[in-house]
């Protein structure tokens, strides 16, 4: 069964209890034609909500970036240079001079 | 042992990341001791010497450890994944970028997640206790969570991060499902999962956290959050 299909059972059951509603008496339930829209409204709140709280929450790691520097920082550089991990094996050239090796 | 029988290709595609691959394939040989893996560098013609770099490396660890498979021109990431699969010989695949977001220190925990529980991917998240990311503005954050909701409303996909791309897949698994995903960008990180997901396919999480490239900015703009609602309008129609 496609996804779609799944989910609108949902808005369809409660269109189809509205719809229920509606037609018995309007007198009795004069604001029947407020449920789709309380539907509506409810799902944009939670929602945003579920942003909101998700955006508190929001896990961060600082010191994971910092960590990461670091062991570049001690694995390949030297003088403000780049040394990339082959030049240990071949001729000692730097590779790169950039400020990533003044980042620590 | 278990262990020893099992062999993992991890598949980098790179793109002007010449530094990068370096560090990176550094890091992995570090964080892999005794390990049977080969790493495939898809590289898609980068003018910035990238391969140059790998040959180097080649030459230090191997050609049979580190393999590079270029293409010749940039051809977007979908395809180099597919490009990089048809050449590896493990039979557990791990998809990881070359920027060091993706820390080659969470290779093990793939692993050993995959080893205990026979999944058929474990897929790095980035929003549970102990995942995290760094490096996100106020804006980034904001669209991140917004499309996850969206998604975990909508999609019901049983993962907790869909966007994410540091993964490992049984190869058989890949080959898959990586023949039916259509779309690109963000959206294809998403479609794998949930396609996966749909087909039944076991699937666990590890915690990893993402470190944003210290160099470049996003490029995550109004395109992308427009390409983001298409792709969950198209998931939502053939899932
Ligand atoms: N082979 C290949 N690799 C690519 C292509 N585009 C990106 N990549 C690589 O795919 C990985 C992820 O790309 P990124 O540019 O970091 O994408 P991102 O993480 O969504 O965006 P950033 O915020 O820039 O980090 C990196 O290793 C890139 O080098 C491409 O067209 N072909
Ligand atoms: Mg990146």
């Amino acid at each position: 069964m496609k996804h779609i299909v799944k989910i609108m059972t949902l808005p369809l059951a409660i269109s189809a209890f509205w719809i229920g509603l509606a037609s018995i008496n309007r007198s009795t339930y004069p604001y029947t034609w407020l449920l789709p829209i309380y539907f509506i409204v409810s799902l944009g709140c939670y929602g945003l909500l579920m942003v909101g709280v998700g955006l508190m929450q929001f896990p961060t790691c600082p010191q994971e970036a910092l960590l990461l520097r670091q062991v570049l920082h001690r694995s390949f550089c030297l003088d403000d240079c780049y040394w990339l991990p082959f030049s240990n094996f071949f001729s000692f050239s730097c590779f790169y001079k950039l400020s990533t090796c003044s980042f620590v | 042992m278990e262990k020893e029988k099992n062999k993992y290709s991890i598949i980098v595609p790179t793109y002007n990341e010449h530094i990068n691959i370096a560090l990176i394939i550094y890091l992995i040989f570090k964080h892999l001791q005794d390990v049977d893996f080969e790493i495939i560098v898809v590289d898609d013609g980068s003018p910035d010497g990238t391969q140059d770099v790998v040959k180097q490396l080649q030459q230090v660890y191997g050609e049979d450890r580190v393999l590079l498979r270029p293409r010749p021109k940039k051809l977007g990431l979908g395809t180099a994944y597919i490009h990089g699969l048809k050449h590896a010989s493990g039979n557990f695949v791990v998809i990881m970028d070359a920027d060091l977001s993706h820390h080659p220190k969470y290779l093990p925990s793939f692993i050993k997640k995959q080893l205990e529980t026979g999944a058929s991917i474990v897929t790095g998240t980035r929003y549970v206790k102990g995942g995290g990311v760094h490096g996100w503005n106020l804006m980034r954050k904001l669209t991140s969570r917004g499309a996850n909701v969206l998604a975990q409303t909508f999609l019901w996909p049983g993962v907790s991060d869909l966007t994410g791309s540091f993964r490992l897949y049984k190869k058989s698994v890949l080959e898959d499902i990586i023949s039916s995903v259509v779309s690109k960008g963000y959206v294809f990180q998403m479609e794998m999962i949930v396609r996966a997901s749909r087909k039944g396919y076991h699937i666990e999480e590890v915690p990893i956290t993402f470190v944003d490239r210290v160099y470049g900015s996003s490029k995550l703009g109004g395109s992308e959050i427009v390409e983001y609602l298409k792709g969950l309008a198209y998931l939502l129609v053939t899932t």
